[in-house]
């Protein structure tokens, strides 16, 4: 098990001695679909691109992000980087479920934890073609029960990268997604709508365009969750508009 | 069972149990007049969820997830503006009291169903009242007069209870700041001298009545206050580490029935800005 987030001292001396991951990403997002109060109250797109973590040298193990900053060059956005796992999709044609991956299992605070997306998203993965179709997954909750739904009715002809919140359409009680595990759909007949579950790393406010903003995960009150190579980062951003966007973190090693 | 500690919470998000709120919210409207102390001092408005809003008459809070199961108590909020004024924003919790008819004088106030006072788990006693701020919220533009109240029945009875629960009756008036009042805008009603919140209205005379205008009457329970902030420039509030202050998300329960409650923004001032962030918190059970 790592130990880098044990102090200050142990942190620098792993930047130092194993050396830090810097990435730029620049990129685009589209202008979404609109969602409504019937598909996650939140207007969503997620960035065609995504960042696949890259294989650990030496002794590390894990990185940790640390430090994210973000500029946009339209008003009224709030990023967010998230740790991205596909829980499966839906052929909205045939009605074909497709199961993805289970969250994973993570340490944090020293102990393992499975985890559950807070902020998991229906995104659109190639164009639908379907009258505000009715899509209802069936998933496995914060607590490991299985078989409670989540149905949301999203507007029609769902535009490409256009993401739908679950939460607010969760089972009453629930607040987390472990799995998705089936899915009906009322109407398609073309595209297809992938569940991602989130992990989010950081998140940055771009309300203004063009002044940027910083984020520090190591004086926020979220969890450090530690970053496996091979996994995959996404971006989100809530805004209506089509976006082109900058943004640079660091991931820092631990051994 | 309740945290125990940072560990635990942040454990307790990674698996999922609390809650991401981004928020996106309505605008403001340009509210008119002056507020001077025949009006109570502020003026403001809430701002709800952009989607599924159509202020004033509309409102959609900020989802939660549907009936959490215990207290989800604040970690985090974190809000910016596109448009560059000072402002003091904060998350409240509103709760509806009813509506006041502007348009006839005398007792034109009408209670919601719900029975107040609202109630939570406070410094580990249940079912404790909770003060409130009340705020009148105007529905549709007012004409002709500026309208006048006061917190008592017309023949001189109880108008409000106070942060003690005592029935108190007003003596101070509210002028409205001007005869054009528009749609939206929102003013104190004054309380009582020594009084700083009230756990229910009961009545509220039309002492001047206008030609048109209507209202809805609110109680406000903040639960995280920024600090003044220019709004262009990120504004937040750790309500963990700094300066503990986890309030509660969920909304506080009535005595009987159910209130009508909607978590927003509340902004003071007068201006049309849109704001953009995230809250979140942890389920505390």
């Amino acid at each position: 098990m790592g130990t880098v987030l044990n102090s200050y001292d142990t942190l620098l001396s792993q930047n130092s001695a194993q050396g830090p991951i810097v990435r730029c990403i620049s990129g685009l997002f589209v202008s979404p679909s609109a969602a409504t109060v019937n598909c996650g109250y939140n207007t969503l797109a997620r960035a065609a691109l995504q960042f696949t973590v890259p294989s650990y040298g030496g002794a590390v193990s894990n990185t940790y992000m640390t430090w994210c900053r973000a500029v946009t060059n339209q008003n009224l956005g709030a990023i967010v980087v998230a740790l991205e796992y596909n829980l499966g999709n839906i052929n909205m044609s045939t009605g074909t479920f497709t199961a993805g991956v289970t969250m994973p299992t993570k340490t944090i605070e020293g102990s393992s934890i499975q985890t559950s997306s807070m902020l998991t998203v229906a995104v659109v993965t190639s164009a639908i073609t379907a009258t505000t179709p009715l899509v209802t997954a069936t998933y496995t909750d914060q607590d490991g029960n299985t078989g409670n739904s989540c149905a949301m009715t999203l507007p029609s002809a769902a535009g490409l990268n256009s993401g739908f919140v679950m939460t607010p359409h969760l089972a009453s009680g629930d607040t987390g997604v472990r799995a998705v595990t089936a899915c009906t759909k009322s109407a398609g007949s073309a595209g297809t709508l992938t569940f991602f579950g989130l992990l989010p790393l950081a998140f940055n406010l771009n309300a203004t365009a063009n002044v940027g903003c910083t984020s520090d995960p190591l004086a926020t009150p979220w969890p450090m969750f530690p970053i496996a190579a091979g996994e995959t980062l996404g971006f989100y951003n809530f805004n209506s508009s089509a976006v082109d966007f900058h943004l640079m973190f660091a991931l820092q090693p631990d051994n | 069972m309740s945290f125990t500690s940072r560990a635990d919470i942040m454990q307790r998000l990674a698996a999922g149990k609390g809650v991401i709120l981004p928020i996106r919210s309505t605008g403001g409207v340009a509210v008119n007049g002056t507020a001077n102390a025949a009006d109570g001092f502020h003026y403001g408005q809430p701002q709800a969820n952009n989607i599924g809003s159509a202020m004033p008459g509309t409102i959609v809070g900020f989802p939660l997830p549907p009936s959490p199961t215990a207290p989800v108590n604040l970690l985090n909020f974190i809000i910016s503006s596109s448009v560059g004024n000072l402002r003091n924003v904060c998350l409240a919790r509103i709760y509806k009291f009813g509506t006041q008819v502007l348009t006839a004088t005398g007792d034109q106030f009408t209670h919601d169903a719900a029975t107040f006072p609202v109630t939570r788990t406070r410094f580990g006693a249940a079912t404790t009242a909770i003060p409130l701020i009340p705020f009148i919220q105007t529905t549709a533009v007012m004409a002709t007069t500026a309208a006048v109240i006061t917190l008592k029945t017309a023949a001189g009875g109880t108008g409000y209870k106070n942060q003690a629960g005592s029935n108190v009756v007003g003596t101070r008036t509210m002028t409205y700041p001007i005869a054009t009042t528009v749609s939206g805008s929102c003013f104190f009603p004054p309380l009582e001298v020594g009084d700083s919140a009230v756990t229910d209205i009961v009545a509220i005379q039309t002492n001047t009545a206008c030609a048109t205008a209507t209202a809805v009457v609110w109680g406000m329970e903040i639960l995280c206050s920024l600090h003044l902030n220019y709004s262009i420039l990120a504004s937040g509030q750790d309500t963990l580490f700094s300066g503990l202050n986890a309030s509660d998300l969920a909304p506080a329960v009535a005595t009987s029935g159910t209130a009508t409650s909607q978590l927003v923004l509340f902004q003071w001032g007068a201006t049309t800005d849109v704001w953009m962030g995230f809250a979140w918190g942890v389920l505390n059970s």
